[in-house]
């Protein structure tokens, strides 16, 4: 059975939904839990998400990069998008939301601190602002990122994956 | 009953009833879209404007949704907000069998009012 899969995707919106639903395929091959396979899935959307947002697609060659990795206890989740120096501000902001989600002990508190600060947001504020601290939290996984060869930003994150996460056959 | 009202937006479908002492509301599919609020804030404005002026109770059920994205979550916090300061009644139901919405749902508890005007419920 193989261990990893890569998709290569276009910065087109749609393109999440396919890629949520055949990396579900691949997880639950691999006999996860109905629930790991949703919270796993939702990590991978919500990643490449913010990969479309943010990434420099100027040039039509440009895609998103996703790397899936199952080992013993852990999977890994890569997620690669292109970026130009008009994602400063994006990746100052990606790398305080990481460093503030690693000050809680616990996510759940990190998540409920956001969920109280985007409630008071007007309601035409389209930014979300919780899908990193949701991956912390209900992906029970731990993020970084670093911005590597040819301006590629590589956002990882790493989910433990217990006994009961997988399905018992 | 008042005849329901479906909206629908890509995979999601929200269906709003009027009933004599509430106004359901009742989510269905998966919502993935890149600004989802832009569909479903206008719905539940006017929600939220029906039930305070008829003063019925709003019931809110998630049960039915597979997926929702970020994006999607946080509409629905800012008008718990927005109920929680004015006089709304509402009840969320889900789906506790369901990992993923029982972890978003329970969270939304800190918006629960202790006289039950505001109340999250797993079922």
């Amino acid at each position: 059975m193989k261990k990893s899969i890569e998709f290569n995707i276009k910065p087109d919106w749609d393109e999440i939904e396919k890629i949520r639903n055949e990396s579900a395929d691949f997880l639950q091959s691999h006999k996860l839990s109905d629930d790991t396979v949703h919270s796993l899935s939702m990590i991978i959307s919500e990643l490449i998400e913010n990969g479309i947002k943010y990434g420099n697609f100027k040039m039509l060659e440009n895609k998103v990069v996703v790397m899936i990795n199952i080992e013993r206890n852990t999977v890994t989740i890569e997620v690669l998008n292109p970026v130009d120096e008009s994602a400063f501000k994006h990746l100052s902001r990606l790398d305080k939301t990481i460093q503030w989600i690693r000050g809680y002990q616990d996510p759940f508190e990190a998540y409920i601190e956001r969920i109280k600060e985007v409630s008071k947001k007007p309601l035409n504020d389209v930014e979300s602002g919780i899908g990193l601290v949701r991956i912390a939290y209900e992906g029970k996984a731990l993020l970084d990122f670093f911005v590597g060869e040819n301006n590629m930003l590589n956002v990882s994150v790493v989910s433990n994956i217990e006994g009961e996460d997988r399905n018992v056959s | 009953m008042i005849k329901p009202k479906i909206y629908t937006n890509n995979y999601l479908k929200i269906q709003v009833v009027e009933y004599e002492t509430s106004i359901d509301v009742k989510w269905e599919g998966k919502s993935i879209d890149r600004e989802p609020g832009k569909f479903i804030s206008p719905i539940l404005v006017k929600v939220l404007q029906m039930a305070s002026a008829l003063n019925k109770r709003i019931i809110m059920d998630f049960q039915s949704m597979s997926y929702m994205n970020s994006s999607t979550i946080t509409p629905i916090i800012k008008i718990l907000d927005r109920a929680k300061k004015g006089m709304t009644k509402i009840t969320i139901f889900y789906r506790k069998s369901l990992k993923w919405q029982e972890l978003n749902f329970s969270a939304l508890e800190i918006f629960r009012t202790k006289d039950n005007r505001l109340e999250i419920k797993g079922l």
